[in-house]
Order: C-alpha cells, then structure tokens, then sequence
C-alpha cells in the first residue's frame, strides 16, 4: 500500500509536500548543472536551460514517487 | 518649498555639530520612521509598513536627493493610483482582460525606467497598479485601500523631508560642486596627460605612454559623468542658487561630457600620428595646452563655493586669455607630409579646436554660475552649436536589448500569476505578484545582476525581522518602547550598509524589517503570515532566477556573444550608407532609413558600455586560460572603433572637394566594402579575421591612395583650389584609416579570446 501524503510540519509550520517536493528538486537540479558544467559536460546539451527545467521536473517525480508521496 | 528651504538653510548655518555622513543619514531615517510611524498609529491607519517603506526607500544623503525621489515616488502612486479607478471600473469582472491590462502597463513602465531619467517615478507607477487593485485585499476595500496607500506614501515622504530639513540639514548643491570639481580635475589631467602625449609622440617613444593612468582617468570621469544628472536635479530642489543658474549648470554637465568624449576621441589618433612632428605643424599646440589648463583650473577654483546656499561672490575676470590659434591656416597641400599624415592631422586640430571652444564655454558657464548672470546657455537649447543639424538625425524609440528586459519582467509577472491560479499547494498570495512586478522591473535596471544574489540578503533581513517581530515586540509597552526598537533598528541598517554601493542591501533590510513588524494599533503576532511572507518572497526570486535563463537567455556568455554580433552587424550596415552623394540625398528624404540610421548609430555607441558590463561578469569558466584580458582589450577597441564610424558618419555629411573625390572615388569605394565586408563576416565569427594579413591589405590600400593622390596632384589644376573642402575630404580619408587601424587592433584581441570556450552552452 503507498504511503498516504501529508503535510510537513516544522514547528508549527504546515508546508504542502508539493512545496518542499519542488524545492528539493530545483535545489537537485541545479546541483547537477553545477556538477555538469564543471565536468564541461553541458556543451553536450543543445539548449541548456531546457535541460535545466527537465532535470526539475524529472526530479519532482522522482522524489514525489519515492521519497516523498505526494 | 521656498520657505522650506530658507528655513533649512537657517538651521544649516546656525548648527554647531559636526557629524560624518555614515551617522547622519541613519539618525535622520531613524528618526523619521519614529515620526512616520507615530503620526500614521496617532491617526489609527493601517497598513504602517507603506510610511515605512517611503521613509526606507527615500533616506538618502541629502534633502534635496531625498525629495527627488520622494517626489517620483509620490508621483508614480499617483499616477497609479488614477489609473487603478479606470482599470477596476473598466476591466474587474474579466479576470483575464484585467491581467492583460496589469501585464501590458507594468511593460510599458519597465521600458520606460529603462530609458527615462526618472526611472523611479516609472517603477513606482509601474508595480503600484498591481499593488492597489489586487494586492488591496478584494475590490470592496479598494477605494479605501488606494487612498490609504495614498496617504502612507505622503506620510513617509513628508516624515523625511522635515526630519532632514530640520535636523544636520545637507543641501546637494555642496555635493554637486563637489563631485563637479572631482569630475574637472579629472578631465584637467585627462587632457593634460592627452595633449602631452600628442606633443611629444613620435615612433620611437610612443611606447613609453601609459594606459593604466589613462585607464584610471577615463573610469573617474566616467563615473562622476554619470552621477552628475541625479545630483543636478536634487540640487535644483533644495539649493536656491542652483535653481536660479540651472541651465547654466546644465550647458556645463553637456560641455563637460563633450569634453571627455572629444579627449577620448583626441587620444585615440596617437597611433595616426606617431610619424608627424606635431608641435611644428600645430604651433599653437603648446599654447593651447596651456590656455586649456588655465581654463580648467580657473574653473576648479571657482566650483568648491557655488554648491553653497549663499557663498560670497568670488571676484570674476570676465573673459578669457584666448589660445593662439591653431595654425587654422595649415597649408595641407604644399606641407611635406604624406597624404595621410595630412588626414590625421586634420581630423586631429578639428579635435583640438573642439577643445578649445568647449573649454571656453565650460569657463564662461561656470563664471555665470559664480555671478548669476546670464550665461551663454541661456536661452538656448542644448546641442552643438557650431554643428548643423544633420538630415539623418532621428529620435529612437525601441532598443532591443531592452525588449529582452521586458520579456523577462513579464515572463517573471505570468509565471507568478499562473502559478498563483492553478498551483494551489503553492503558498502564494495576491501579494507575491506585485513582489515579482516591483522586482522585475527594479531588476530589469541591471540586468547583469543574478537574482540568487538576492537570496541571501533576503532570507538574512526575513530572519532578523521575524525575530524581533515574535520574541521582541510582544514585550514592548507603549510608543516609546515601539519607537526605540523602531529607531535602533532602522538606524542600525542603514549605518551598516551606509555605501552607495550597498543601497540594494539597505532597502532589503529596512523594506522586510517594516512589513515582517506590520505595526498597527490592534497589534497581532502571526508565526504564519511571516512564514508565508517567507515562502513567497523564496518563490519569487526562484521565478526570477527561472526567467534570467527561459525564455531568453541573461548569462554572461550569451549577452557578450550576441553584443558583439550586433555591434558588427549594426557596424556594417551603418558603412553600407555612404554611398555617393546622390544616393545620401534619397536616403535622407526616407523616415524609414533614418530612422534606421538613428537605431544604428545608437547601438553602435552603445553596445561597448553594456558589453564592458556584461563582458566584467564572465566567469572564469568561460574566459578560459586566456583570462578576462583579451575581452576587455575587445571591448576597448569596439569602443575606438565606434567612435571612428562616428567620425566618419559626421565627416561624410561635410562638403568634400569635387577634385578629390573624383580622384579617390572609386579606390574609398572598394575600401569601404571591403571592411564592410569584413564586419559583416565578424558578425556571425568574430575570430576569423587575420590581423597580419589585414595590416599587410591596410598598408596595401594606404600606398594605393597615397599614389593616386600624388597622380591627382599632379594632373588635376582643380586639386589644390579649395582649401577647406580639400580638409573635410582628408578628415573622411582620415576617419577611413582610423577605422581601419583599430579593426586590425580588434583581429588581434580577437585572436587572443577563446571562442570556443566562450560559446560552449552551459547552465
């Protein structure tokens, strides 16, 4: 059975799991951007800033199907 | 006003205390927002943090500076504030027209603070449309809403202007004349260290000049130019004197720029003339020097006391010690030089009488100043006086790299909007869009800025304000506890970042303390609406950094790319106008072509500032091995070679000898397509070009013309007959040679850039 989502409560904080889902992801995202062009690995990319915004979105789904259900 | 004025002067003169700037201004705004914020919970307002925030956004170091942007502050919300009645009556049941109507007047401002001198009005009018209509909590409050924001904004403007008026009062007219009197003695030994390079350089010592100095010089008076506008308009509020004078104060700033554009252009033809004797073909060169010097020291010492309120009236010597002429008779024909030594030796005294006459000017302004008397300026309108209006000339309304800035200020407004609609787990407010608005549009100022530098500061100033708005204020009794904490922290902020430089910093802290602390008479304590207010600020600059990158991209590397590609372009179009004579005369009868022309010459002068600006931000990634050094030396010899198309474009208006033209027709012809050629081609690859092979084609063409000429001479009874068109065709021949000689200086620098590295896409 999938875990049921949920909130996060910091403190008394209520965030919805999208919310720090899509954080994560572009904190993620951009991490591997970094790490890419300090390999010089982004020249094979045509339009980087694209592959920037897949990452995201490839990481919102991979953490909200595996770490955080949403 | 005036009443005002005199009654701040009369405090001015009658204080006793000394106090460096760093703790004046933050006593001033820490007593002002005491005084705002005492006065708004007197009256029971709500919506303090409004009074607040004009008194944060307005403190600055001097009344008359804080008035001015009091004043387009108070303008623009009023202007927007009109506008919000039309739009709500017009538009407020079509929830899209209404979004389109906010999208297409928070363009429009943007573009217009891109380009007005009073960007702030337009920023101001531009997000506070948003801010009334739908960040005023429901259209039934609106009305209300409006005129409270109306209000607050007066408030704070009016809470300032009095506390610095009435207390350590500082006129900007001392700090006019002060930042004029540094932005003379710059251009004083600017031209000093120019006109003594031109007397004495030759082959053999041109070497031993020194850029670095000059570099200096050239970045002072740059940036002293820049700041003196601003400063002229504060001075004309709260300095009487600089009221009364102000268009001679205006025909200064104008001669003055003139001047370091005519130096820069003057010490650009040092290589032309490395073979000529200059001093024996110039004679009045050194007396020009001198006459120069003495007209800029006079002028020196008269500005320190013309900031003042009243300054005794300095006694005037009316006139001036004119320089000898510079040998305006030169027999270019008969003298033994080659003929383009005679060419850059035009295009240089037609420089140095430009200086001579701009100095004279800037003297005698300065003198009108000193007495109040009419100046030369007076009564005329700005321009080159000496100069006819040229057929071509034509205002330019759309800049492109400013439509980019829209797009991204819009793209930054939907994606909020859009996100705010159909994204309900996102915790997004009315608010967030009028944040995105307001820093779009402030962004869009310095577009080289990456908005992740923000966040730092940002989550800094939420924290330390979220704090004392939930551990400190619950404890504070009374108005006089609320206004210490008040006082101490507004003074805090702005004494730690007290910095031109760091007035982004100072606005952020002050502009989340005021809101995160939202006083009010039935004070409350939300953990939540702070935490939100968080979120929401994180979320805005997270759009803010999406769109620097989608849709357009604002990377370094892209913009300095694209700059330069458009520099060449524009370049090469602007080569292809000067055909012959009868061509020129249709294009002029053209709206369409001139203004064209006008949008071209407008980039090319342009485009090597913002590229100095984009090109500093490159990282090392994208330099690669070579440095930043070789695309600065790019930068410096687009920027040589504008000024030469400039030149040519001005000489080509000129009369020119008929004989000459006939001689050297056709061979200028082929010279000119070929480079434009060239330019064309280093539009789309800016390293293809071989400076070796370009010198030796340089050198090529010069002995081909130097070789008709003498054929010309020869032949032709007529070459000699007219004197002075014999001189504009030498100034064009001259324009020619510069523009050439600085495109081989571009194929070295470019020979030294790593393209490949530089083009490389990359996050």
């Amino acid at each position: 059975m999938p875990p049921i989502p949920s909130e996060f409560a910091i403190g008394e904080v209520y965030l919805p799991p999208f919310l720090v889902v899509t954080l994560l992801a572009m904190a993620a995202a951009t991490l591997s951007t970094h790490l890419l062009n300090r390999l010089r690995l982004s020249r094979f990319f045509f339009y980087p800033p694209l592959v920037l915004l897949a990452l995201t979105a490839l990481y919102i789904v991979g953490i909200g199907t595996w770490i955080i259900p949403l | 006003m005036l009443k005002t004025l005199s009654l701040g002067t009369a405090v001015e003169h009658t204080r006793a205390i000394r106090i460096s700037d760093r703790t004046r201004v933050p006593l001033q705004t820490g007593l002002a927002m005491v005084l705002a914020y005492g006065v708004g919970l007197a009256m029971d307002w709500h919506n303090l943090h409004w009074a607040g925030l004009a008194v944060a956004v307005c403190g600055l170091g001097s009344v008359g500076e804080s008035l001015h942007k009091g004043m387009q502050r108070v303008l623009g919300t009023l202007v927007a504030l009109f506008l919000a009645f039309v739009v709500l009556n017009q538009f407020i049941q079509d929830r899209w027209l209404f979004l389109i109507t906010l999208s297409l007047w928070t363009a429009f401002c943007s573009y217009m603070s891109m380009v007005s001198a009073r960007s702030y009005f337009w920023i101001v009018a531009g997000f506070s449309l948003p801010l009334l209509t739908i960040g005023g909590g429901g259209p039934v409050q609106t009305f209300d809403v409006i005129v409270l924001r109306a209000q607050q904004t007066l408030l704070g403007v009016l809470s300032f202007t009095l506390v610095a008026v009435l207390i350590f009062p500082v006129n900007s007219g001392r700090t006019l004349a002060g930042r004029t009197t540094e932005l003379v003695s710059a251009l004083r030994d600017l031209s000093r260290e120019v006109l003594s390079m031109l007397s004495r350089v030759t082959a053999t010592n041109a070497s031993a000049l020194e850029p670095v100095r000059l570099g200096e010089l050239r970045t002072r008076a740059t940036q002293a130019l820049g700041a003196l506008p601003a400063l002229l308009a504060a001075a004309e509020l709260d300095t009487y004197r600089v009221w009364e004078s102000r268009l001679a104060w205006r025909a200064a700033l104008h001669d003055l720029a003139q001047l370091n554009r005519t130096l820069e252009r003057l010490h650009q033809n040092q290589k032309e003339l490395s073979a000529i004797d200059l001093r024996g073909h110039l004679p009045g060169l050194d007396t020009l020097h001198a006459a120069v010097d003495a007209r800029l020291q006079r002028v020196i010492a008269l500005l320190p006391d013309l900031g003042d309120p009243e300054p005794a009236l300095p006694s005037v010597r009316v006139g001036d010690a004119a320089a000898a002429k510079i040998n305006l008779d030169l027999d270019l024909q008969t003298s033994d030089l080659s003929s383009f030594d005679r060419a850059a030796l035009a295009l240089t005294r037609q420089q140095l009488d430009q200086i001579n006459r701009l100095t004279v000017g800037l003297r005698a302004d300065i003198e009108a100043i000193a007495t109040l008397s009419k100046g030369p300026a007076d009564g005329d309108e700005q321009g080159d006086g000496n100069r006819p209006a040229s057929p071509f000339n034509i205002a330019v309304l759309l800049e492109p790299e400013r439509l980019r800035s829209i797009v991204r200020q819009q793209s930054t407004f939907w994606l909020a909007v859009l996100c705010l609609f159909y994204i309900p787990d996102m915790p997004l407010s009315d608010i967030t869009i009028v944040i995105a608005a307001s820093l779009a549009m402030s962004l869009n100022l310095v577009p080289q800025v990456r908005p992740q530098t923000l966040i730092a500061p940002v989550v800094v100033a939420l924290l330390f304000a979220g704090g004392l708005h939930l551990l400190v204020m619950p404890h504070l009794e009374g108005f006089a506890a609320l206004a210490t904490l008040l006082f101490a922290v507004t003074f805090f902020i702005s004494w730690l970042f007290h910095e031109p430089a760091q007035a982004a910093g100072k606005s952020i802290g002050l502009a989340c303390f005021v809101v995160v602390m939202a006083v009010d008479n039935q004070q409350t304590y939300s953990f939540i609406t702070f935490a939100n207010l968080g979120l929401g600020m994180a979320l805005t600059v997270g759009f803010l950094t999406l769109t620097t990158y989608v849709p357009l991209s604002f990377r370094a590397e892209d913009r300095s790319i694209a700059l330069i590609a458009r520099w060449f372009r524009s370049a090469s179009w602007l080569l292809g106008t000067l055909g012959t004579d009868a061509e020129r005369a249709e294009q002029a009868q053209a709206l369409g072509f001139r203004a064209r022309l006008g949008y071209h010459r407008r980039l090319i002068a342009q485009i090597p500032q913002q590229l100095a600006t984009w090109s500093r931000m490159l990282s090392a990634v994208a330099v690669g091995s070579a440095g930043p050094a070789p695309m600065q030396m790019l930068v410096t010899t687009l920027q040589a070679m504008s000024m030469r198309i400039e030149d040519l474009l001005d000489t080509r208006d000129a009369p020119h000898s008929p004989a000459m033209a006939r001689a050297l027709a056709e061979a200028v012809r082929e010279w000119r397509l070929v480079v434009r050629d060239m330019l064309a081609r280093s539009a789309v690859e800016p390293g293809h070009l071989d400076a070796a092979e370009l010198r030796a084609r340089l050198d090529g063409k010069l002995l081909q013309i130097e070789g008709l000429m003498e054929r010309a001479m020869d032949e032709d009874r007529d070459f000699l007959a007219h004197l002075t068109l014999n001189e504009n065709s030498y100034r064009l021949l001259g324009a020619y040679r510069g523009l050439s000689e600085r495109l081989v200086g571009f194929a070295q620098a470019a020979g030294e850039v790593d393209w490949s590295r530089l083009r490389e896409p990359r996050f």
